[in-house]
């Protein structure tokens, strides 16, 4: 019972915050300075056609009506049409969405693989060589830019050895019987490789890191040792016992790490030319398109908010220590 | 989807990506190509490598250092440079109903003070033309080469603007002529 106490009074929390950041974006996007249409109107429009497409976009309105048609649409999913391409924003966003998901996601599970196997064996070999030169290279693939990395990357593998592509996330001119034939086609996996490489080797510091802080706190623990007085193998000691209990953290950072995700990554979709939600959101913001910045933005808050709620579910479930009754 | 009467036939257009065309093969000026697909690559060295490389063809709306590509196009045979003289221009429009700007002398005197010499080499690294009008040289019918050449000269400048009654200051500062006002509004 105090489990679903829980769980609906987070879920409660989630939605009041993502209504806030609603707000938020409601508020910023029309309070600010100078004209909403301004991407939408041509400077050759008279004074009559502009207070018409005002009325149009309802934006003579009082800004509680205003307020209360955003969040009607918000909840339908209308949003309208982009002012740039005047096509719906839903087909704009969709679009891209799956590309910037594939990338980000298949990067963030490659390093969070490589990350947690790494930091096991940063933390079970302290002392020695391996965590002396581990640990400054792990630090440095952290702090190298990624737009440099990306363009070594593409230096050594695609232009000079010619494995794989400059750019782009198809051959030019292909053409896909659909979104789904597209995404599983080894055209597409020849695209994501050097992106998502480059991605997986900046995100892979922060798993890595983490794991071995959480693996050493873990071996200093009781349970340790008496493992080790029990006469356990000391690979079944590290593995099934220190590993698996200093997982936690490492869970709830993947499960936020998926929420940023979604945010796309610009540096990366401007070096490989990978046509994803970055860059567009960027595009829009530049180009005052402010229908698809509100999409996208209510979008990427709406998954991040609801990342944490899940992280947060997820370390209750993993750990029976956190208690989750009110203290 | 887009309808014409020209050499190529539109395909696809997948946004942020690429545009996909398809040549006319009985249209009267029929390309050679029977496809052209335009991709949108907006990392500049990218594009560079991918020129070097083979994988695209033809580089246009190179927005890097000009130099770079013309160093590339000397060191390797299979790579040609094409430059043309366009028919646009890059300006510096001022707003004539506003004083000091409403005085000609004044305009004249600002166009005497650039450099445009320097601009060229600096700036365009000598890919570009110096303009005396709005009319580019490509467009030979219509351009004029007797226009007068209002070269850099800053003592020029200064002499143009006293003879329009424009004064300095003690401290150097250009002062209108007499009974001229700006209000800021």
């Amino acid at each position: 019972m105090k489990r679903i106490a829980f769980v609906l009074s987070r879920f409660l929390q989630t939605v009041l915050v993502l209504l806030l950041v609603a707000t938020m974006l409601f508020l910023i996007f029309r309070l600010m300075p100078g004209n909403p249409l301004v991407a939408y109107l041509d400077p050759t429009f008279t004074e009559d056609m502009e207070r018409q497409l005002r009325a149009q976009f309802g934006l003579d309105k009082p800004l509680h009506v205003q307020y209360a048609l955003f969040l009607r649409n918000a909840v339908r999913g209308e949003f309208g049409n982009s002012f740039f391409t005047r096509e719906p924003v839903n087909e704009v966003i969709w679009t891209v969405l799956p590309n910037t998901l594939l990338l980000t996601l298949s990067a963030l599970l490659l390093a969070y693989a490589v990350g947690i196997a790494g930091g096991a064996l940063l933390a079970a070999r302290r002392g020695t060589w391996i965590e002396h030169w581990g640990i400054p290279a792990v630090l440095a693939t952290r702090a190298a830019p990624e737009f440099w990395v990306g363009m070594l990357a593409l230096a050594i593998f695609s232009f000079s050895l010619q494995w794989f592509p400059l750019g782009g996330a198809t051959s030019p001119g292909s053409v896909f019987a659909s979104n789904w034939t597209r995404i599983f086609s080894v055209d597409f996996l020849q695209h994501l490789a050097l992106p998502a490489l480059t991605l997986a080797l900046y995100l892979q510091g922060l798993p890595t890191l983490l794991m071995r802080n959480s693996m050493l706190e873990v071996m200093d623990e009781d349970f340790i040792t008496f493992a080790r007085m029990r006469g356990l193998p000391e690979r079944t000691v590290v593995l099934r016992h220190a590993a698996r209990n200093a997982l936690l953290p490492v869970v709830t950072a993947f499960a936020l790490g998926i929420g940023y995700s979604i945010g796309g990554n610009v540096i990366i979709e401007t070096v490989f030319s990978w046509p994803g939600l970055g860059r567009t959101l960027v595009r829009a913001v530049a180009a005052k398109d402010y229908p698809v910045a509100q999409a996208a933005f209510l979008m990427i808050a709406a998954v991040m908010i609801f990342m944490n709620f899940v992280a947060d579910l997820f370390y209750s479930l993993l750990d029976p220590r956190v208690s989750y009754e009110r203290r | 989807m887009p309808v014409g009467s020209g050499p190529f036939k539109f395909v696809q257009w997948k946004k942020s990506e690429e545009i996909v065309l398809e040549g006319v093969s009985d249209h009267f000026a029929a390309p050679k190509m029977r496809r052209w697909v335009l991709r949108i690559v907006p990392n500049v060295e990218a594009a560079l490598g991918g020129l070097r490389t083979g994988e695209i063809n033809f580089l246009a709306n190179y927005s890097g250092d000009p130099q770079i590509l013309a160093k590339m196009a000397q060191d390797n045979r299979s790579i040609t440079l094409v430059s043309t003289m366009d028919v646009g221009m890059r300006f510096l429009a001022f707003n004539m109903r506003r004083p000091p700007f409403d005085s000609a002398a004044f305009r004249q005197a600002l166009n005497m003070a650039t450099n445009k010499r320097a601009i060229r080499s600096v700036v365009y690294k000598n890919f570009a033309a110096i303009a005396d009008s709005f009319v580019s040289p490509a467009l030979e019918f219509w351009y004029n080469a007797e226009l007068p050449k209002w070269e850099y000269n800053i003592g020029a400048a200064r002499e143009h603007l006293a003879k329009a009654g424009f004064q300095w200051d003690r401290d150097g500062r250009l002062l209108y002529p007499q009974g001229k006002t700006e209000t800021l509004k």
